[in-house]
């Protein structure tokens, strides 16, 4: 009984502590009609592409992730403040941009503010196990 | 029939009630060590599906690689670790039934494991912690593992009731995702999601695990302390019904509570064991003698993983440094039990205290340079999961780290190796 008591307690200590447990659902972002976004991506990409790299303007740049890509492969220029655009294509994929995380869906795009500076690494990286080249799902925008 | 029960009968009136205790406690030996051959067998595959020419030959030719890496893993980290708590489970005054009617169970599931990978049924699916063959019977054969272990550990009298408190939390886990997850889901995510709860929970499990071997290693008896350790392990391995209750088991928020929970719930019961049981030996305990040896090694291997585990970055090989070493930690604690408790229950002790002393220092040594290496490496920046030229080796820093990784796995191995080779024979023949 004593020990069932204590046992309870502890539980109860431990939840005080433990951010995990109030942690709020991070939105899922604006839906869409996935045909449409898709075709808002290539004609993006299109306009922007210089001899196989896609060197954006600051603003808004819509990106898909896919079995194991993020597409188009972007450069981004330092001191420029970027909002990427994010949808999955064809399974649930996630990316992480130095440590923040957002799960991307077919039919909802998430949006994520960048602004490189001289001297940074900025990465976009899966972090959702997505199939077998999971681990190859990263691109550096700059 | 001689079932090497000698210091069994001696400690029990009943003896044939230890008679099958003894053949209990011998067959889940047998089993968990075996599951370390066949992944050792199966590592072997994985080379021969990198061969040209050879991997024609294999069941599902080059895509066997794949295939045999999940079981590799489902062997020697799942079927492993269980069979040994299995092991552990196996007291004089359980009931004995329940220990083989499980046995069966785990075999039969075993046997289904390595049917599909054998056969070359099934998509691989290399998800977190469980990875599967994506094939029916590939499902059976864990649920029959998963029931076989409980068969063991959920009887009274164990002395583990603490530890199968959260197994049964780790199956409930594993039952409400598969629940709850529609199942026209894509298979990768819902094979993710299936076995991360669980698998986080199965972490506590394992801990306690190892917190049980190092009590035994020490030869202490069991304090408030120590039995606050265990209670507080079973609690926090609890509040997985407070995630699965309150998140979306789709969510990225019930993903993350799953690794904030072994951040914050984790770390403090193999502490509060540990920490006082140090403060005990540390004149008392002859630190050359193989328990000894096997608690220093898992110490200093389980410190430095989770040291690791405290500073990890976003996708580089500290990652693998923290969690080769937690399971380093444990597997070198469970290899100085076998050796120094449980064969000798069997009647069975130690012919070579030389070569096992090599053995525990291999493993034990091997497995920190292992881990070192990894965790320079990522330091310096190199990428988990990659190989050849995706791994970036530009700089001799980082060179000399893989280099680290490459040769302690190497020594690790030949523990590994030589520990399998010198258990088999000790339960196989007799003196």
């Amino acid at each position: 009984m004593i020990k069932g008591l204590i046992a309870v307690a502890l539980f109860a200590v431990l939840a005080g502590l433990w951010p995990g447990w109030r942690m709020p659902e991070a939105g899922s972002g604006q839906a869409v009609d996935p045909a449409v976004f898709i075709d808002q991506v290539r004609q993006f990409a299109a306009a922007h592409d210089q001899d196989g790299v896609v060197e954006p303007p600051p603003g808004d740049v819509p990106m898909l992730a896919r079995r194991f890509e993020f597409w188009p492969a972007v450069h981004l220029q330092a001191g420029q403040t970027y909002r990427l655009r994010l949808m999955a294509e064809d399974a649930v994929h996630s990316v992480v941009v130095a440590g923040h995380e957002m799960l991307l869906a077919p039919g909802r795009v998430q949006e994520l503010t960048v602004t490189p500076q001289a001297g940074d690494t900025v990465e976009l990286r899966c972090n959702e196990y997505c199939g077998l080249g999971h681990n190859r799902m990263r691109l550096k925008i700059y | 029939m001689d079932l090497g029960s000698a210091v069994l009968k001696a400690k029990c009136p009943q003896h044939e009630r230890c008679d099958l205790a003894a053949l209990e406690l011998r067959l889940w030996l047998f089993m968990a060590v075996a599951a370390l051959a066949v992944a050792g067998a199966l590592a072997l595959g994985l080379a021969l599906a990198r061969t040209p020419g050879v991997q024609d030959w294999l069941p599902s030719g080059p895509a066997f690689f794949h295939k045999a890496l999940v079981t590799h893993v489902v062997f020697s980290f799942q079927i492993w670790l269980l069979a040994m708590l299995a092991a552990a489970s196996v007291q004089p005054a359980a009931p004995r039934w329940p220990g083989f009617v499980g046995f069966a169970l785990t075999i039969c599931g075993c046997l289904a494991l390595l049917l599909v990978t054998l056969a070359g049924w099934g998509e691989a699916s290399l998800n977190n912690y469980v990875p599967i063959l994506d094939h029916p019977l590939y499902f059976v054969g864990l649920a029959l593992c998963a029931g076989g272990i409980g068969g063991a550990l959920f009887r009274p009298r164990t002395g583990l009731g603490l530890v199968a408190s959260a197994y049964a939390v780790a199956l409930l886990c594993f039952a409400l995702a598969a629940f709850r997850l529609p199942s026209d889901l894509e298979p990768a995510f819902r094979h993710e999601r299936l076995f991360w709860g669980g698998g986080h929970v199965l972490q506590f499990v394992n801990t306690g695990l190892v917190m049980w071997a190092w009590q035994r290693l020490s030869g202490q008896a069991q304090t408030r302390l120590s039995a606050l350790a265990f209670a507080l392990l079973a609690v926090g391995a609890l509040a997985a019904l407070v995630i699965e209750a309150r998140l979306d088991p789709q969510g990225l928020a019930w993903r993350q509570a799953y690794t904030q929970m072994l951040w914050y719930l984790l770390p403090v019961p193999p502490m509060l064991l540990a920490g006082p049981l140090l403060w005990r030996l540390r004149r008392s305990l002859d630190w050359r003698s193989l328990a000894g040896l096997a608690l220093l090694a898992s110490w200093l291997v389980f410190a430095l993983g989770g040291g690791a585990g405290f500073a990890l970055g976003a996708g580089d090989t500290r990652t693998p440094s923290h969690y080769h070493a937690m399971i380093g930690g444990v597997n070198v604690a469970l290899m100085g039990l076998v050796h120094v408790v449980l064969l000798p229950r069997l009647g069975r002790v130690v012919r070579s205290v030389r070569l096992v002393r090599w053995q525990i220092g291999l493993y034990g040594g091997g497995q920190i340079l292992h881990a070192l290496g990894f965790y320079l490496a990522g330091l310096a920046g190199v990428a988990r999961k990659t190989a050849g030229a995706e791994q970036g080796l530009d700089s001799v820093f980082k060179l000399v780290s893989m280099g680290l990784v490459g040769i302690g796995g190497a020594i690790a191995v030949l523990g590994g190796v030589l520990f399998v080779g010198h258990v088999l024979t000790r339960l196989v023949r007799h003196d």
